[in-house]
């Protein structure tokens, strides 16, 4: 048998290599690593690592057994007018509720590009996908869509597209779902886009021409917008989910669709970017 | 030897302080490196020098990786062992099994001691961290300060 030389004088130490250091704090909720950025200038940068990012993603999605271990909820308080007294502009406040019974209430601000006009600011799809909200004005012709992550306060204001404008006409915009794409590493966002003839505009041909309702897709990837060929029925109704990269919408009575399928529960696959449909029981 | 090949019945493993531990091979499974060591070998005994593992960690792992083999172990058990496991740790302990985790590949073990670390710092102050990894601040007062405002509901 081989013999070997036992070395005693070897002394682990307390200093803990780099490598080891993310494994542990990509355990961490985001509250601490906020906190500890202050540790030292490397732990201010722990977000732009991507080998930590993946690692702090897959120990999230791996560990989160319970919606409600150590949650925060993110409460969002739209003032709405029902009279048509329209003098006060109309705030949307944003809350960070958190603990075991929801008892800490801090107020957040909305992003900058919120700044100017907060009024009637929606989450889209009511979800935030690894950090990262998506938000829109509820109304609006020309609704902002800005990618919002609350804990490094980064935001991206999502660029238009030439296509929705389109001569002679209004277009309404209408984000519908946000959500993650984890086949490209992607997030998402849909909306529809409807266009109305201005009437306030002498259109220089008799019959006004009309376009159809068109869906489209952005990519934070590609960073612009691409049209779906796709014949989605679209409900303005709120009742909707995300989960697991597949964004669901009742569509009670839906007038833009030409199927014409009647009311039905609509799924949209954001990897794939198909969609289905199943109908009421 | 006598024994056929491949079969090793029983392996010695010597810690650092000269320590030696017999343990069988189901309980090295985990332990990449060792497992790996043995894997290159055509005998049926091994004995393996472990120069950066100290004897009291090495106990301590194996009687970790004891309990996670057995097959008669209920789940609760298992997890009632864990929680008393990382109980009777000090924080130095529990520094020193994670660098024997990674020194030994045992990847499981050493998510496990991760997060046992991960669970102690989660609600301690920012001086609290800097001693517990023994690591130095490299800002001026000013931008600290700055940092701290900044992320000022962290520390709520």
């Amino acid at each position: 048998m081989e013999k070997f030389v036992v070395t005693t004088n070897v002394k682990v130490n307390n200093h803990i290599p780099n490598d080891l250091v993310l494994s542990i704090l990509s355990k961490l909720p985001i509250k601490s690593l906020n906190r500890f950025a202050c540790v030292c200038k490397s732990w201010t940068l722990l977000f732009k690592i991507p080998h930590f990012l993946i690692m702090y993603h897959n120990y999230f999605l791996s560990n989160n057994h319970s919606y409600y271990d150590g949650t925060s909820i993110l409460l969002n308080d739209s003032l709405v007018h029902l009279t048509n007294e329209l003098d006060e502009p109309l705030h949307s406040t944003l809350y960070l509720l958190s603990g075991d019974r929801l008892e800490n209430r801090i107020k957040l601000d909305w992003p900058p590009p919120f700044h100017e006009d907060d009024s009637c600011i929606h989450i889209l799809s009511y979800v935030a996908v690894n950090g990262t909200l998506c938000f829109t004005h509820d109304i609006g012709m020309y609704a902002k869509c800005v990618f919002w992550n609350p804990a490094t306060d980064k935001f991206k204001v999502i660029p238009p597209n030439p296509f929705e404008f389109v001569p002679y006409h209004n277009t309404l915009l209408q984000p519908r779902g946000f959500g993650y794409d984890h086949e490209r590493d992607d997030y998402k966002v849909i909306r529809q886009l409807v266009f109305f003839v201005d009437d306030n505009i002498d259109v220089p041909c008799e019959e006004p021409i009309y376009f159809s309702p068109m869906w489209e897709i952005y990519s934070i990837r590609s960073n612009s917008w691409r049209k779906l060929d796709v014949d989605m029925p679209y409900s303005s109704a709120c009742d909707e989910l995300y989960m697991d990269g597949v964004y669901h919408w009742w569509s009670i009575n839906d007038y833009s669709s030409l199927s014409n399928v009647g009311p039905c529960l609509v799924s949209f696959d954001l990897c794939n970017e198909v969609f289905l449909t199943t109908p009421f029981p | 030897m006598a024994a056929e090949k491949s079969s090793i019945k029983i392996i010695t493993l010597i810690a650092a302080d000269g320590s030696v531990f017999e343990v069988e091979p189901n309980i090295v499974k985990e332990m990449k490196t060792v497992q790996s060591y043995i894997d290159e070998l055509d005998q049926n005994t091994v004995s393996i020098p472990l120069p950066n593992v100290f004897g009291n960690d090495l106990a301590m792992i194996i009687e970790y990786c004891k309990k996670h083999a057995s097959e008669e172990e209920t789940k609760e058990a298992k997890e009632e062992f864990d929680f008393e496991f990382v109980k009777r740790m000090k924080s130095d302990d529990k520094l020193r099994l994670l660098q024997a985790a990674s020194y030994l590949n045992m990847e499981s073990f050493l998510q496990f001691m991760a997060k046992a670390i991960a669970a102690e710092i989660e609600n301690q102050s920012v001086e609290f961290v800097r001693d517990y990894f023994q690591i130095e601040s490299d800002f001026t007062p000013e931008e600290e300060a700055e940092l701290r405002k900044e992320n000022e509901w962290a520390f709520k």
